[in-house]
């Protein structure tokens, strides 16, 4: 649906997008998942029409952005970062005259804003200002609009942040309403949490590079060890005995002393049973715990630093 | 232009016209009162002093402000309103996501401005044809220059709204270059009043032309009408697509 090659954004001097290339299938959620400053934003107005390339291209649903923005417009709803609302129109109101640009006729217009007042859980807003919401009513109110010209591909720009963890997962759920519906959607965000949950794939991009692809499992399978067994125990009982044992039994990656105990790295779930097995009969254990990789340790291992 | 590209620029005017009607109180205190005042202070009071030779000052004077009444309605509303959409809701963003062309849009805007000051000029006219007895002369030709001059002007107020960045400097070349042109375009005294070396300065400013013009039609004396209408237009058509062009590379970045 969406296939970005090469893609360069500058501003100036400054590169925001520095030749990225991904594909978005049809009918899936891709993640844009990155720090402030990644390119995100600057990637998605390409795509939106909103911003014209330095180089590279953008092909939406088989056209140029930038030689058929008209047909590529028609085939997109985006929910931009900045809300965008009239202030001086109620949001029925600001709904129906974003609709008058789609060349809908008046009833179906309508109809259509109808639809997404009680999609979005609103129709009794009708008549309110857009700042009278609460941020969580505004963002669905937001992937409501995008939504108004019933559009094949929806872009979706941080449609999560500064909520609450509550109204986060409620949005999360009309987003997944969304891919129920058949849409594609692309959406950017700097939670980790999100993307993984939300996302059939993701690009981990930074300083407006990707540099990782693939479903939140293939990610995390680039690190090394896929999980970590955190023991404290007092350090005086380990004994050079016990490390050799470990790291002898099969599947376990590596195991490090830590000021409270021993750190241990394993492939999967049936290691962690052997090697909890093999310690726990032997020792006085004052703590475990079992840490499954997030895709923070992912961005940390590929960028050498924390994401925020 | 496509029937998309009409619906476009029709919507867009459909906007502008709500907003326009939904604060038509104070919109109509501005039409009505505000060129009435001039009327009756320089008109009648200091007129009174004035020597126009065969017509009275306030006929002199009330085809210039006709056009003063056009040009507040056109470039004021229109240069207001397009700051307001880029810099402060921002839904001019939003607008360039649906499929639509950005000279489209600035249409819609020029329209609603037009179509503004058309309505600013019908009150205007009735008022001083009722209040004072004085008639403007054919009212079709009269027409032709009111909507050629609000389409300059609202041109000229798309194209400094996006030059500029900050309201704050709005306000400031507007007083300082629109309202100016209004003192000097012949509105209150003849262009052939003023020393001798700024004469052809002023008359090249488009607005001189259409005071001018709308004076000839009301009082019936010069017979450039169609020179004059045909320049107004030449310069509306620079100045938009000078003001399309700024349009675009501010607001697709
Ligand atoms: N209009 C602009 N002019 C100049 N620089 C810009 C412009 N827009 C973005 N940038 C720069 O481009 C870079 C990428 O910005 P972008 O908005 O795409 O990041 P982002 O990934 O969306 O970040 P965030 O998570 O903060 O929204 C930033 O360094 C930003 O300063
Ligand atoms: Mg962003």
């Amino acid at each position: 649906m969406i296939e970005v090659k090469e893609l360069v954004k500058n501003y100036g001097e400054h590169t925001a997008v520095d030749g990225i290339n991904f594909r978005v299938r049809k009918g899936e959620i891709f993640g844009f998942l990155g720090p402030n400053g990644a390119g995100k934003t600057t990637t998605l107005n390409i795509l939106a029409g909103l911003s014209l390339p330095s180089s590279g291209t953008a092909i939406i649903a088989g056209q140029d952005v930038t030689k058929h923005p008209i047909g590529c417009k028609k085939r997109l709803g985006i929910a931009t970062q900045d809300s965008n609302f009239d202030h001086h129109l109620n949001i029925k109101d600001n709904l129906f005259y974003q609709g008058l640009l789609y060349g809908l006729s008046r009833k179906e217009l309508k109809r259509r804003v109808e639809d997404a007042l009680r999609w979005a859980k609103l129709e009794n807003y009708r008549k309110k200002r857009f700042h009278q919401l609460s941020g969580g009513m505004q963002r669905r109110l937001v992937v409501a609009r995008a939504m108004l010209s019933d559009p094949e591909i929806i872009l979706l720009d941080e449609p999560t942040t500064g909520l609450d963890p509550q109204s986060r997962r409620q949005v999360w759920m009309y987003i997944k309403d969304l891919k129920e519906k058949g849409k594609t959607v692309l959406l950017t965000t700097h939670y980790m949490e999100e993307a993984d949950i939300l996302c059939d794939r993701i690009s981990i991009i930074d300083h407006g590079r990707i540099i990782a692809c693939g479903t939140p499992d293939e990610l995390k399978r680039i690190l090394d060890n896929d999980i970590l067994i955190d023991i404290s125990l007092n350090p005086e009982v380990i004994s050079e005995h016990i490390e050799k044992d470990l790291n002898n039994m099969s599947g376990v990656n590596y195991v490090k002393r830590s000021n409270h105990g021993i750190k241990i790295g394993v492939g999967d779930d049936s290691v962690v049973e052997q090697v909890l097995n093999s310690i726990i009969t032997k020792n006085k254990i004052n703590g475990i715990n079992i840490i499954h990789p997030t895709l923070e340790d992912v961005f940390l291992h590929l960028t050498g630093r924390e994401m925020r | 232009m496509n029937t998309r590209a009409i619906k476009t620029v029709l919507a867009i005017w459909e906007r502008e016209m709500y907003e326009y009607m939904n604060n038509l109180h104070v919109n109509a205190m501005r039409l009505a009162v505000e060129p009435l005042l001039f009327i009756f202070i320089f008109g009648m009071g200091l007129g009174n002093r004035v020597d126009m030779g065969n017509v009275s000052y306030v006929e002199f004077l009330a085809p210039g402000i006709l056009f003063m009444v056009v040009t507040n309605n056109s470039y004021m509303t229109i240069s207001m309103r397009l700051m307001i959409a880029r810099d402060w809701d921002k839904t001019l963003v939003n607008a360039l996501t649906a499929p639509v062309k950005p000279f489209e849009i600035v249409l819609g805007y020029i329209f609603a401005g037009v179509t503004q000051a058309l309505a600013a000029s019908v009150i205007f006219i009735l008022l001083i044809y009722y209040l004072l007895g004085i008639s403007f002369g054919c009212i079709p030709l009269l027409v032709l220059f009111i909507v050629a001059t609000a389409a300059f002007f609202s041109s000229l107020g798309v194209a400094i709204a996006m030059w500029l960045d900050n309201p704050h400097h709005l306000m400031v070349v507007t007083s300082l270059v629109v309202m100016p042109m209004s003192f000097f375009c012949g509105i209150f005294i003849p262009v052939t009043d003023l020393p001798e070396w700024i004469q052809p300065v002023i008359e090249a400013i488009p607005l001189t032309k259409a005071v001018e013009g709308a004076r000839a039609i009301a009082l019936g004396t010069d017979p450039y009408l169609l020179q004059n209408l045909i320049y107004i237009l030449i310069f509306t058509f620079a100045v938009f697509l000078v003001g399309i062009h700024i349009f675009k590379k501010k607001v697709i970045t």
